[in-house]
């Protein structure tokens, strides 16, 4: 248990742990203090590999509270995923040395599975009894699902107007499933003023300073994947902006931690252009980040005024990364792209990611030489809606041997 | 006395104009700056705000009418 406590990024005015996420005095973003020094005598790689096959292989690394044990993780078995060599991929897109860290592979099939693993064992060490988020897919679903696990209640605010399939990815876990009627700015709205009045732990507001640590497990795994060195260049998708933040803080840490060589490392990331508020600052030349109205068929990624913008602009700038964004007909075709290089069936998000690497590697932002990782948060069965229009059956014949061969006689 | 932490993003076409005054002075609001960055272009500003449910609602609903961008502190609530 390596917590010290809380810090302001902005002022850098100390906090005790508690459920709070902006400083009292400034309203910066909290940020965990960890002790480096007492870690580093704790950690090796020898001990990590003997940890279990999931993200709790980190848990010295992780805001666990004095006191906590491994009986208190609230652990479905999040992390640990697969980083995949994709060679065809990598050709397609002029990449010879590409990697995709597959996080389609999580308990509830998104990366959301690390961060709230985390925040609701913190919760639970604080005392709550009760989780929260608000959401429009992959945060619900995981919530629900951690809730159950751990025997918490849990209650999920979804727009009122979601679709059936993502409605039922969390109503089946039994959380108090509030659809909210109104625009996604009366949902935020609303979600905002409740996060304050009631005494639960919203797990991406007040447990958020722990909620978004459990992204760093994405870094952390990548390097041990790739036998304790940090790739050359990774690149991952931005709706709030945080989990590249935290990826390269994990990086960091390693090297910190004397875990790793330290070897250079770019990070980039990927927006959809329909909502592109800090690829647009970084860009734009102006690094403001202004607030946008979502449009866009990447739903897990649209978050218009997002909390790490400029975190992730900072981390971007500073490793000599890139940003950029692509549109809807661009996420559809990375989906595709990777589906038939890798057989890897990624969400929206994936797409973007993917989408906005090729791109980035046309406009030469990119060195094609460069061991590179993509990060594929989330699975494409929850947006099959994005790409239904595209995919239908390649031949349909009648019941008849002959029919097939005349069939297929056409595709020579 | 409730209160609300709120982040304002102003376009160019309102950063002269007495946001924070009309607050005050329309729906009796007690505001409190923490943290601002606005110049010719755009801006920004953290406050903390008090008052009546009503007058808060109203205070926001006025914010958005007149094109200013309102979110919590923190950023948005409502994640994929």
């Amino acid at each position: 248990m390596f917590v010290e406590g809380l810090r302001c990024r902005e002022c850098g005015r100390e906090a005790e742990i508690a459920a709070v996420h902006v400083c009292e005095f400034c309203f910066g973003p909290l940020e965990v203090v960890y002790d480096y020094e007492g870690m580093a005598k704790a950690v090796s790689r020898d001990r990590i590999s003997k940890g279990p096959r999931s993200l709790w292989r980190y848990a010295d690394m992780l805001p666990m509270l004095p006191g906590t044990t491994e009986a208190d993780h609230v652990d479905l078995g999040a992390g640990y995923t697969p980083l995949v060599r994709a060679p065809r991929l990598g050709a397609k897109l002029g990449l010879r040395d590409l990697w995709v860290k597959n996080d389609t592979l999580n308990p509830s099939f998104s990366f959301k599975d690390r961060v709230v693993s985390v925040a609701l064992t913190v919760a639970r060490s604080l005392g709550f009894d009760t989780a929260a988020c608000a959401s429009t897919g992959n945060l619900a679903n995981s919530v629900s699902a951690h809730a159950a696990a751990a025997g918490m209640d849990a209650y999920v605010f979804i727009p009122s107007d979601l679709e059936e399939t993502k409605i039922l990815a969390s109503a089946v876990y039994g959380p108090k499933l509030v659809a909210v009627k109104g625009t996604y700015d009366d949902v935020n709205r609303l979600c905002g003023e409740i996060a304050g009045e009631f005494g639960w732990a919203f797990v991406n507001v007040n447990v958020r300073p722990y909620y978004a640590e459990g992204s760093k497990t994405i870094g952390y795994e990548v390097a041990e994947q790739l036998g304790w060195q940090l790739p050359e260049h990774l690149i991952a998708p931005m709706a709030s902006g945080s989990m590249l933040v935290k990826i390269d803080k994990a990086f960091t840490e390693l090297v910190t931690l004397g875990l790793v060589e330290e070897t250079p490392w770019r990070i980039s990331g990927a927006q959809a252009t329909g909502c592109a508020p800090i690829s647009t600052a970084l860009n734009d030349g102006t690094g403001f980040v202004r607030p946008v109205k979502p449009d866009t068929v990447a739903k897990s990624l649209a978050i218009g005024n997002p909390a790490d913008g400029y975190y992730a602009i900072d981390a971007v700038r500073r490793t000599g990364g890139a940003m950029g964004d692509v549109s809807d007909d661009e996420i559809i075709g990375g989906i595709r792209t990777l589906a038939e290089t890798e057989g890897i069936f990624a969400e929206t998000a994936g797409g973007v990611t993917v989408a906005t690497l090729a791109k980035l590697v046309e406009q030469g932002r990119i060195d094609p030489s460069a061991r590179t990782v993509a990060v594929i948060s989330g699975i494409g069965l929850k947006t099959t809606d994005a790409v239904a229009p595209m995919l239908s059956p390649t031949h349909t014949i009648n019941a008849g041997l002959s029919d097939f061969q005349e069939a297929v006689k056409l595709d020579d | 006395m409730p209160t609300r932490r709120w982040h304002l993003t102003f376009p160019e076409d309102l950063v002269q104009e007495p946001i924070v005054y009309r607050l005050v002075r329309d729906y009796d609001l007690v505001i409190n700056l923490r943290r601002a960055d606005v110049d010719h272009e755009v801006g920004w500003i953290l406050l903390e705000v008090k008052g009546e449910n009503a007058q808060l609602d109203g205070g926001r609903r006025y914010l958005e009418d007149v094109g200013v961008t309102v979110s919590d502190a923190g950023g948005d609530v409502l994640l994929g």
